[in-house]
Order: C-alpha cells, then structure tokens, then sequence
C-alpha cells in the first residue's frame, strides 16, 4: 500500500568516508525528493545523518531503501526510513534553553544517572557532545527545562549528582554562550520573547 | 544550536579566569528630595532609595542562578548629595549621609557613590559644606563613597578647589586613622568625572541621566591574561598587533556578557539599561591582575621601559573590542591601575620598579589615573595638591577622565605596609620625589584655563 505521506525522516549509520553525503544527497534529489531538514556528525569514525526529505510524487518507504543503498557497498550502511508525523513532531517541550557542562575524569557509568536525573525531570536533551583531552571529558547538553522547574533547585540537585560522579558541573541558560558567541544586537536576548 | 567549542571557551572563561560582572550599579536621582528640613530630606532619600532598590540584589542574585556566571556587587549611585545641602550645614551632611548608610545596608548593597560634589569652575556654598563634612561622613558611615570634580576640559582646573580638597584628604585620613587612613580610600578626586560610571568609589548619577538606571561594570584581566598566554603557547614569537588583536576579541566576549546581565537586570526590574563599562579592573588575588598581563606581554618588571606602551596597547584594544561588541559602552572603559587593589602592580611598587611618576605616566594611557596610592602619613597638603592638579592636567589636556585616590596613612612612613584587607588589598608606603619643590606654584590658587582645544563650538 502506498504510504500516504510524500515526507520522510530518513538515517542513515555508516563508517567515515569521503563522499558518504554526496551520494545520500544524490540518491535523494534523484528521486525528485526536496531535503528540507538535515543533522550529521562523525563519532569515533561512525558518520550518521539525520534528515527529512519530501518527495514530489508518493513513493513507498521500501523502494527509497532500496533506491538509495544502491549508492553504497553491500551491508555497508545501516538505514532508517519513518513517514514524517507532524502530529508528533511537534509535541515540543514550553520550557527554556539550557546548556548542561560536566568536566572530569572519565570513567564508566556518567552517562546513564545524568540522563536519569534529566528525564525525572521532564527535561528535554535536545544536543549532546563529549570532547575527550587525555583521560579528562567534558559533557556538553543542551537541553530545555520546563518553565515550572526551579532552576536554583535544580542546579543544586545536579551539582549534587554530579559530585557523586566526581565531576565538575553547570547548568547555564544558554543566552549567556549566544550573548558571547554571535554577532548580533544583545537586546532581543533580553525581551521576553528572546527569553 | 550553539557549538560546543563556543560553549567550553565561555565556560573556562567563568570557572578557571574569573570572569564576573564586577558591579550591577542602580544609578537613582533624589534631587526630588531637597527641602529645608533636613530630617525630611533624610526621611524622603531613605524611603525613595529602598523603594527602588528594593529588589535590586534579588533581581542580581538570579542573573547568577541563570547565566552562572558571579555579579559580584551590587551598589547605588545616587545624583551628587551636594544638591541637597542647600541652606544646610555640616552636620546635615552628616544627617544625611547616614541616611544613605542606612538605606544602602537595608537594600544590601555593598556600596552607595554619589557624595559627590561637582566643583570643576566653582564652589557653591552647599558643595563646600559638602567637602568640609567628609572627614566625618566618611569616618561615620561604612559604605558611602564620595567624589569631587576638580576640573574639565570645558572649564579647565578649579586649583581653589584642590587646595580645599588637599587639606580634606589629610583630615579625612586623621578622622580615620584607627583604620590606617583608610577613609580617603572612599574618596575619588576626578577631572572630567564620567556620568554613568557603575565603579566606585567615584560612581554617581549625573545630571543628564534618567530617573533610575541601571549600569554595569564587567571586569576580567585574568580572562585577558589566559588569551594573551593561550596566544603566546601557540605563537611564541606573536607580534604586538597579534597580541591586540587578541585582546580586543576577547574584550568583545566580556562586553557582551555584562550588557546581557545589566539589560535582563533592568529588564526585570523595568528600569532603563544605561551602559556598560568594561573596565579591566583588579583584584588582590592572583589571576586577577592587570600588571600580570602586562607582563605576560613581556613586561618583566612592571615599569620598565615600555610599560606605558604596553598599557596603552591593552587599553586602545580594550575600547575597540567593547565598542565592537555593544552600542552601549559608557563610563571609564579601559584599564585600571589601582595599585594597592592589583598584587603584581603592588609588588613592582615595593621593589622600586614601579615609581610614582611612571605610574603618572601610565595614567596618560590608561582609563583612570594614580588610584589606591599609599603616602606617608605627614605628607603635606600642598603636596597632595600638586599630585591632583598634575593627574587633571594629564586628563584636561587629553580629554579623558583622570583621577586619584590618595592615602596619606597617619603614622606611616616610606616603605612600611599597609593592609586594607578584602578587594582592597595592600602595599607599601611610597611617595613622590621632591614633593614640596612645586608647593608656592601650587598655593597661588586660582584657575587653570582651559585648553585650547575645548573651543570647539
């Protein structure tokens, strides 16, 4: 049965080479389709996008598999293929931007209580990012907390958590890194829409 | 989404370079107030200063929870107190600065500026009554600071003033001589005094400011430091446009960070935000100093040759980087040099690197001029004298804002130590060559023409 949707949110998990997005990116428009959200990264040698595409002309989700694996050696990429719903997509969390920092030693089991700590919480993870130099890791999150949790509270209960992992945290809104990182008038920031 | 790079640089920035906004100060005017009873003067400032001040440190307190990142003062600076000791005598102006004390304790600010008496072409009664009570306003009350404008660029160098103001500071000293003199540490003595400056103890409302206003002051030498040496690690052999270029972007980072506190800070309390001074200004501790980078520049003895270039090096850079980063860069803006208040400058000063007149020379690069400076105990007023009218000289004919904040600590001589404790540090007893060869030139009083160049309309 054709699918009804003509969008799709498309990954794709590979091992790092040149030329892996331009042949997902070629495979794409081939079929007509119009990329229209797109997020990728490299992690320890693993390339993996994100992306949604729409498609001119109503094609099942079987034959883009299809099309598109042929750009690629055989069982050389992992590949997932969902109808886009808008109707989920857009149960987004009312709540503010924060960014979460942790430095320390690196060692087993840090990844797991934070994120247990985070979803306890009703806390959203919308990015996150580890940067290693020698034995030490910083954790980088950016999350979005609901405007009804106490931030002081929370960073207390965090940085409690996050002693007990001896690591060193922050819990930040994240107007601060924009304030120091664009190029931009400071003040719409501040209104209560840039809040 | 915002990159982590960018993320970890802000972050190392606040928790390994003390980072901070070093004073959110809430500029109130109270010329409302005057009246020729002086304790309903004093009863109408307490009530208006805790009514808007009210929230002030709570609002400052949760732009620390969010943004991480310490304010680390909250004061009041308040239109000049001589406007309402009309009619009044010195022990009103006492009445009245205690009713500043109070009200700036219950609103818990640290500091409240605005003793202020603007003096520049002429004294009238009131800022003489002002001038004269400060011995005792600053011997009773614990956390008002007070300024004097001695001269303009405009108006040129009211000396009748200064040799009032000499004879002051001596007092002052001797009123507080169980705190080592340390009530003439409150006193700033200014020429061109900014009107919207957040740092004391020379901050003030001026006449052209609004009702209420909030300005900020951002600090971070040791930020400036780190990005000098991270430059130097990676390019030993960086030329001194490399190291400006350096020093200007990181300027522009601190900027930001203090108007985005002092614009949420105004915001909240729906006052209007005023500007922000990025003033590089020191603290005791180590990592916090002006004169470290300096060296890290490659000063190795602070004052040395070259020393004067290398602090108008860091204070041009200093300016362009916050001009770059927000429209709203007021007050002094540059690099400070107190020397008690910085430890690497204090130790070039008791070494004999550093002397005096360097530092008068520096001054003519820097944004401020020869504050936090210990003399001995008996130097004399003409003396005093002279060093203000020398640092005005320097500020009048440059357009700029210079000043001092001399202590002639009682008993003291030269070399001994002085320890202010807190933000306000210590040092040695110093004292300038030959210090009452320029006194009959001095005592001839007057006024100073202005320069030439003020006629510009």
């Amino acid at each position: 049965m054709p699918d009804k949707s003509t969008r799709y949110v498309i990954s794709v998990l590979i091992a790092d080479r040149p030329g892996i997005l331009r042949d997902i990116t070629t495979a794409v428009s081939g079929m007509g389709a119009n990329i229209d959200g797109i997020r990728q990264s490299v992690v320890a040698g693993y390339f993996t996008v994100m992306l949604t595409a729409t498609f001119a002309n109503s094609s099942p989700s079987e034959a883009i598999r299809r099309n598109m694996l042929q750009a690629f050696n055989e069982e050389e990429a992992q590949m997932t293929i969902v109808p886009y719903d808008a109707r989920k997509a857009k149960e987004v969390l009312d709540g503010e931007q924060y960014v979460i920092t942790l430095t320390g030693e690196d060692h087993t089991r840090i990844l797991s209580p934070i994120t247990t700590f985070l979803a306890e919480r009703g806390i959203n993870i919308e990015d996150w990012d580890v940067d290693f130099e020698g034995s030490r890791v910083t954790h980088v999150g950016q999350i979005t907390v609901p405007r009804n949790l106490d931030i002081k509270q929370l960073q207390i209960e965090f940085r409690h958590l996050a002693d007990s992992l001896s690591l060193r945290a922050g819990i930040q809104h994240e107007n601060i890194f924009r304030a120091i990182s664009e190029i931009a008038p400071i003040k719409p920031l501040v209104t209560r829409q840039g809040r | 989404m915002i990159r982590t790079k960018e993320i970890l640089s802000t972050v190392r920035m606040l928790q390994e370079e003390n980072l901070d906004v070093r004073t959110v100060t809430m500029g109130i005017n109270i010329i409302d107030c005057a009246g020729p009873d002086m304790d309903a003067v004093c009863e109408a400032v307490y009530a208006k200063i805790c009514r808007k001040a009210a929230n002030l440190v709570r609002v400052c307190d949760e732009m620390t929870t969010r943004y991480g990142i310490p304010v680390v003062n909250k004061r009041l600076a308040i239109s000049p107190a001589s406007q309402l000791l009309g009619g009044h005598d010195a022990n009103d102006a006492l009445a009245l600065a205690m009713a500043l004390d109070r009200a700036a304790a219950d609103v818990k600010v640290d500091l409240l500026g605005g003793f202020t008496a603007l003096v520049h072409k002429g004294m009238t009664p009131a800022e003489r009554t002002m001038i004269e009570a400060l011995p005792i306003v600053l011997r009773d009350t614990k956390r008002v600071c007070a300024s004097i404008n001695i001269g303009t660029t405009k108006a040129g160098m009211n000396v009748d003033a200064i040799l009032l103001v000499g004879k002051t500071i001596l007092q002052i000293a001797h009123a507080t001589a169980d705190t080592q003199g340390f009530g003439a540490a409150k006193l700033v003595v200014f020429a061109n005094i900014p009107e919207d400056n957040p740092f004391m103890a020379g901050a003030y409302l001026g006449a052209g400011e609004p009702e209420t206003v909030i300005n900020v002051g951002v600090s971070g030498p040791g930020v400036v430091k780190r990005a000098v040496d991270r430059l130097l690690e990676v390019n030993p052999g960086a030329t001194l446009d490399e190291i400006a270029e350096e020093v200007k972007h990181t300027a522009f980072r601190v900027t930001r960070t203090g108007e985005l506190i002092g614009r949420e800070v105004a915001e909240r309390l729906s006052v209007p935000f005023g500007v922000v001074d990025l003033s590089l200004a020191p603290t005791p501790r180590v990592g916090d100093s002006i004169g470290e980078i300096y060296q890290s520049m490659g000063i190795r003895n602070l004052g040395a040759p070259g020393t004067t270039a290398a602090v108008a090096l860091l204070n041009d850079a200093v300016k362009k980087g916050g001009a770059f980063a927000s429209s709203a860069v007021g007050g002094l803006s540059g690099a400070f040099i107190p020397v008690m208040e910085d430890h690497a400058l204090a130790y070039a000063v008791e070494h004999g690197t550093l002397t005096l007149e360097k530092l008068e020379a520096m001054t003519a690069v820097c944004s401020v001029g020869l504050d936090m400076i210990l003399l001995p105990g008996d130097t004399p007023a003409a003396t005093i004298c002279g060093m203000i009218m020398d640092e005005a000289a320097i500020g009048i004919t440059n357009r700029k804002t210079t000043a001092v904040r001399l202590i002639p600590v009682p008993g003291k001589k030269l070399g001994d130590r002085v320890d202010f404790g807190g933000l306000f540090g210590s040092g040695t007893i110093t004292q300038v060559t030959c210090p009452l060869g320029g006194a009959d030139f001095v005592n001839r009083g007057g006024h100073v023409p202005a320069p030439i160049h003020s006629l510009t309309n």
